[in-house]
């Protein structure tokens, strides 16, 4: 028998290996290398809040809403408030809308702050106790943020309010038809159970003035734009005529204010459109006059539409030149027709009046809501002021000793809820730099997650859940709250939906497709073993959420690594 | 041994025909081959069924060339097809038929029988009214003209084999069976 | 007189009318297999439903996978079989040359595969009915292949084949007729559970997957281990013809039947031997008995183990006869049938030489009749040699 057929004996029947390739490792090869990092998903990126929107979604899908409300939180006192409110950019940035159609990003926080509002105050741990005072004027949006994320540092903090009650615009400029008192009041104590000291009733400039203040260590004004522009027009002081923030004011102090059969609204703001809803609410027929057509109006585009089903009239390229009156009671306007000419500074086509176009619209009221301004008539010199705003710096510093300055009332601030309350988070941690005596920093970049990064094939299209509305026929006949919760098993379906673009939800990809099983699980995600990693790159690619990123590795091996010098 | 063929439309009910009678002859003790004419079947095409029973071990697989018996289970079949192609001298031919024997004009080297199974399959609801399924009615008439199977092991095979209303298709077997007196 | 134990038992066996896809799926029930994969075709799609049904309704302990394709059926099994259990699926035609390559490997990682196939034709043009070529264009895969005659044949020789496929490691095919076997309902003797547990015991191959023991199958064969694996192979294969001779004996022991590698009919005293597979062997049997009572010294055998090839077996019995005629029901284009091939190569390193006449008859279901084969036996008995590879029944002959 030859030595051949004598190791064939030998051999197992089936080719099987009991040894492993453990001494193989793959990692020198690598010259690229992988790790996990979690990114900004591009929702996240544009909420003017900051956010975590992609995470508080992956736990609403888990129906871990409380776990959600609380990641709300940490960045928000309002989600019931924003809920309803913003003008949700997250919506607009969501990468599942360049897919199929975006997430209900704002129903599902509406849900989870409606969803805790009977389980108790939740707030995030507030830190150790400072031995420093802040005043914040105004309880708007702004204030309040400023004022729990002050609060949360540990700060004592002083809540100065011009009106009755604190709230701002949120209380006397929205109507309760888009933003239910009851939710606001919940928010706003969840706020002030911190600790906070409120003065209401006392307006800065009457009752006291900023160098009242010199016992406090820093001082937040957010003092928003409560001054309704007027037309400039004589008559506006007749009988009949208002200002668009003064009825607002007024309605939502819970006043049936009396108006006649018909009513003029002139504008094309989101306060017009308030102004008009409100005063349909109210009993009248109400006209909408603007002087540009329905592309150029700055209000909320839904908004619009939902005032166009309930009935409200919208007549554009019209701006009243007159205001007519007998005997001190309003009767109507003498208008001109306008035509759009070249854009202006806000990137709208201008109106041009087009000459003897002049007509008459009859009314009983007229509500002027042309937008609004600060009252800042009792800023000193020392503030820089553009367009009635105080200009400063990117944390909200004035300039002036220990004076910040947050909301509507900052030059060039973008004037929305959302932002209002992005101002006031970020107008504390300054003030904790500030009081810190430390040098106010600029955010870091963060890397954003956007749909070019996904890797798409692991999704599959799934419609978005249907919101719905009160019926247009009923929701006109009182105030209350026109579009409709949903419940948590939509919520759950809705939020499944969400790519969570930029998180890590330990789906598995990584570690099914590593070729040298390189990754490894680790607590509740996962490590890669660089001595296996041969950096191919498989990970990165199939990572459905670009959670995985690569850097350049370059290794230099001993002395075996000679350069040929050129001759 | 002892060789039959089944004769009908693509929906009658032929191989399940062949079946129950195999199994008639099985009951008793008989070895048996039930086969259907192997094609692709279609509604209303003509269709055949072939079946042997013996009282030793069938070796022969092909097709059944000379049956001993014919059963036909539509009534204008034999205008259409050779039926008695095959057919061995002395052969009994079995037709689902409300006419008399005469109008088939059958060679009188063989034996043949009508027999009204579409009105009694009809009366006990088996197939509709238009169209009634008289695959097992016929078998019979099978079992009372040639004695070769006891109505009673039919009626166990027809209780193995048929796809629905067992009871009925049995009733009407034997109600044939026992309306044929002219043997 | 006392009844033996062994009468006993095979008196046990219960006599059903079945048939033949119902044949195997009670066989592979009564074998006790743990996973079965099965995509159906057409004639042998009652197989897989009635599989499907066994285990639906609990009659059968067993994973029924459902997959995409043939080709998945048998990777699937073979995974399944690496684990170390008694696997199976059926096929057909088509089906089975889409699992070709899966194939080769079953046999290469030497699982103990069982798999029923339907003799069917393949296309083009369409045809659904019986034909061998379908199965012997797998001759070189390394399966073990039997041809099935019965019902009651294809229904043991499933329970043989787990025997023998797990004695030697190769899987083994077992081929049926189509319609002639599939469709056809016919007398069968079913043993009892404990009957074929006695025959079967519980599979436990030397090596498989333990999750204890983490191993790799199938890796790269380094140096010429390869060919050393092949020759090992082929070594058991070689083998595998005693295993089925013992296997059937012993099967008959409990059983009380026994089919043979090959199964000769009144040969002994034959000068002319009709060579025959699959179900028109039982048609020559009639054929054999006819000639014989007109006093022609004719025989049949029957070749039931085509892989691996009995040669030695069938030398034996034909060695000394005058002439041998092989009919096909299958065609190697260019040489003709592949039995008359593999036959008249068993021949030809030995001193004898026969003429060996070959037919193809049957292809596509053409039936092969009791006239047929006389006319083929008269040609082989009427001729001195034959002047081609192979005739066609009812065109040359």
């Amino acid at each position: 028998m030859s030595n051949l057929i004598k190791e064939i004996k030998n051999l197992p029947y089936t080719a099987v290996s009991h040894s492993n390739m453990l001494w193989n490792k793959t990692g020198s090869w690598r010259h690229i290398k992988p790790y996990y990092e979690n990114k900004i998903a591009h929702c996240t990126s544009r909420c003017p809040c900051g956010n975590n929107i992609a995470e508080f979604i992956l736990s609403a899908s888990q129906g871990e809403f409380q776990k959600g409300y609380e990641i709300i939180k940490m960045t928000s006192p309002l989600p019931g408030v924003c809920g309803r409110v913003c003008y949700h950019p997250c919506e607009t940035y969501c990468n599942r809308g360049e897919f199929d159609e975006p997430i209900a990003i704002q129903m599902i926080e509406r849900f989870l702050a409606d969803y805790m509002s009977d389980k108790g105050r939740i707030i995030p741990e507030i830190a150790e106790r400072k031995n420093k005072r802040v005043a914040v004027i105004g309880s708007g949006p702004a204030g309040l943020s400023c004022t729990y994320h002050l609060a949360l540092k540990g700060y004592s903090v002083i809540l100065f309010e011009a009106y009755e009650k604190p709230g701002g615009m949120l209380r006397y400029g929205i109507p309760s038809y888009r933003l239910p008192k009851d939710v606001l009041d919940r928010e706003i104590k969840d706020i002030l159970d911190a600790g906070i000291e409120l003065k209401t009733n006392t307006r800065l400039g009457n009752d006291f003035s900023l160098d009242n203040l010199e016992e406090y260590d820093a001082v937040y004004l957010a003092i928003g734009s409560n001054k309704s522009r007027s037309l400039g027009l004589s008559g506006e002081s007749a009988d009949g005529v208002f200002s668009g923030l003064e009825f607002l004011e007024r309605v939502n102090s819970g006043e049936m204010v009396k108006l006649g059969k018909k009513v003029i609204v002139v504008g094309g703001g989101n306060t017009a459109i308030d102004t008009a809803r409100c005063a349909l609410r109210c009993g009248s027929e109400v006209t909408v006059v603007y002087r540009r057509s329905r592309n150029e109006m700055p209000a909320w585009q839904e908004d619009v539409d939902d005032a166009l089903e309930e009935g409200i009239k919208l007549v554009f390229l019209t701006s009243p030149t007159e205001i007519l009156f007998e005997g001190g009671i309003f009767k109507g306007i003498r208008c001109q027709k306008m035509e759009l000419g070249e854009p202006d500074q806000s990137g709208r086509r201008r109106p041009i009046p087009i000459k003897g176009s002049d007509f008459t619209i009859r009314g009983n009221n007229i509500i002027v809501s042309i937008g609004e301004e600060p009252e800042i008539s009792f800023l000193n010199e020392s503030f820089e002021v553009k367009d009635k705003k105080v200009v400063t710096d990117f944390g909200g510093f004035s300039g002036v000793r220990k004076v910040f300055v947050g909301g509507d009332l900052v030059y060039k601030s973008s004037a929305t809820v959302a932002s209002a309350i992005g101002s006031g988070k970020s107008g504390a941690e300054s003030i904790d730099f500030f009081l810190r005596n430390e040098e106010i920093k600029a955010k870091e970049e963060q890397k954003i997650t956007e749909f070019e990064d996904l890797n798409i094939d692991y999704f599959s299209p799934a419609g978005k859940i249907v919101l719905s509305k009160s019926d247009v026929n009923e929701r006109v006949k009182d105030f209350s709250e026109i579009v409709r919760g949903v419940s948590s098993e939509e919520v759950i379906y809705e939020s499944e939906r969400c790519f969570s673009c930029g998180l890590c939800t330990v789906c598995d990809n990584c570690l099914i497709f590593c070729p040298d099983m390189a990754v490894k699980r680790k607590d509740t995600g996962y490590e890669i073993d660089y001595d296996y990693c041969k950096g191919c790159g498989i990970c990165f690619e199939e990572c459905p959420r670009n959670v995985i990123s690569l850097e350049r590795e370059i290794k230099y091996n001993g002395n075996k690594r000679k350069r040929k010098k050129n001759k | 041994m002892i060789e039959i063929r089944i004769h009908g439309r693509g929906g009658q009910g032929v191989v399940v025909a062949s079946k129950v009678l195999a199994m008639g002859f099985f009951v008793e003790g008989k070895y048996v081959q039930s086969f259907p004419f192997f094609g692709a079947e279609r509604q209303g095409a003509p269709v055949a069924a072939f079946v042997r029973a013996d009282d030793k071990k069938i070796h022969l697989r092909c097709k059944i060339y000379n049956p001993d018996y014919l059963i036909v289970l539509d009534q204008n079949l034999p205008f259409e097809i050779n039926l008695t192609e095959g057919l061995k001298k002395g052969g009994i031919v079995i037709i689902n038929s409300t006419k008399e024997p005469g109008r088939y004009n059958i060679s009188s080297d063989f034996k043949v029988f009508t027999v009204d199974a579409g009105s009694v399959a009809s009366k006990y609801g088996i197939g509709t009214k238009e169209l009634p399924i008289v695959n097992t009615a016929i078998l019979g008439a099978f079992c009372r003209i040639t004695n070769l199977v006891n109505i009673n092991s039919l009626k166990k095979a027809i209780k193995e084999f048929a796809p629905l209303k067992k009871k009925e298709n049995a009733e009407a077997a034997i109600e044939i069976y026992n309306s044929i007196n002219n043997v | 007189m006392a009844i033996s134990v062994k009468e006993k038992r095979i008196n046990d066996q219960q006599s059903l009318l079945l048939e033949g896809t119902y044949a195997v799926a009670y066989a592979v029930k009564l074998c006790r297999v743990k996973v079965i994969t099965v995509y159906p075709i057409t004639p042998s799609s009652a197989i897989a439903e009635r599989l499907a049904e066994m285990v639906g309704d609990e009659e059968l302990d067993a994973k029924y996978i459902k997959v995409e394709s043939e080709h998945s059926a048998m990777a699937s099994l073979i995974g399944a079989s690496h684990v170390g259990v008694r696997t199976f699926t059926a096929t057909s035609s088509h089906g089975l040359a889409y699992m070709h390559e899966t194939l080769h490997w079953a046999s290469g990682a030497r699982l103990p595969i069982v798999m029923s196939n339907t003799n069917r034709s393949l296309g083009s043009p369409w045809s659904i009915l019986a034909e061998q070529t379908d199965s012997l264009s797998q001759r070189d895969t390394g399966w073990i292949q039997f041809y099935c005659e019965s019902n009651q044949e294809i229904f043991d020789t499933i329970i043989q084949s787990y025997r023998i496929a797990e004695r030697v490691y190769i899987p083994a095919m077992i081929n049926m007729d189509a319609f002639f076997s599939t469709h056809v309902l016919e007398n069968i003797v079913i043993p009892s559970q404990e009957m074929v547990d006695s025959y079967l015991p519980e599979f436990k191959p030397k090596i498989k997957i333990d999750l204890n023991k983490p191993s790799a199958f199938g890796g790269v064969a380094p140096g010429d281990s390869y060919f050393e694996f092949k020759y090992k192979m082929e070594e058991d294969m070689l083998k595998a013809v005693d295993v089925a001779v013992k296997a059937d004996n012993e099967f008959e022991e409990i059983f009380g039947r026994k089919y043979g590698i090959i199964n000769c009919y009144l040969c002994e005293d034959a000068e002319t031997i009709l060579i025959m597979t699959g179900t028109a062997a039982g048609t020559g049997r009639v054929v054999i008995d006819n000639m014989r009572k007109k006093g022609k010294k004719v025989g049949l055998m029957k070749i039931r183990l085509f892989r691996p090839f009995p040669s030695r077996a069938i030398i034996d019995v034909l060695k000394n006869k005058i002439k041998i005629a092989v009919i096909d029901r299958n065609i190697s284009r260019g040489v003709g049938g592949i039995f008359a091939q593999e036959i008249r190569a068993a021949f030809h390193n030995t001193k004898y030489h026969p003429p060996i006449f070959g037919f193809v008859a049957g292809l596509g279901g053409k039936d092969i009749t009791p006239e047929q084969i006389e006319n083929v036996l008269n040609y082989t008995i009427e001729s001195d040699y034959p002047d081609r590879e192979a005739y066609w029944l009812d065109i040359d002959v």
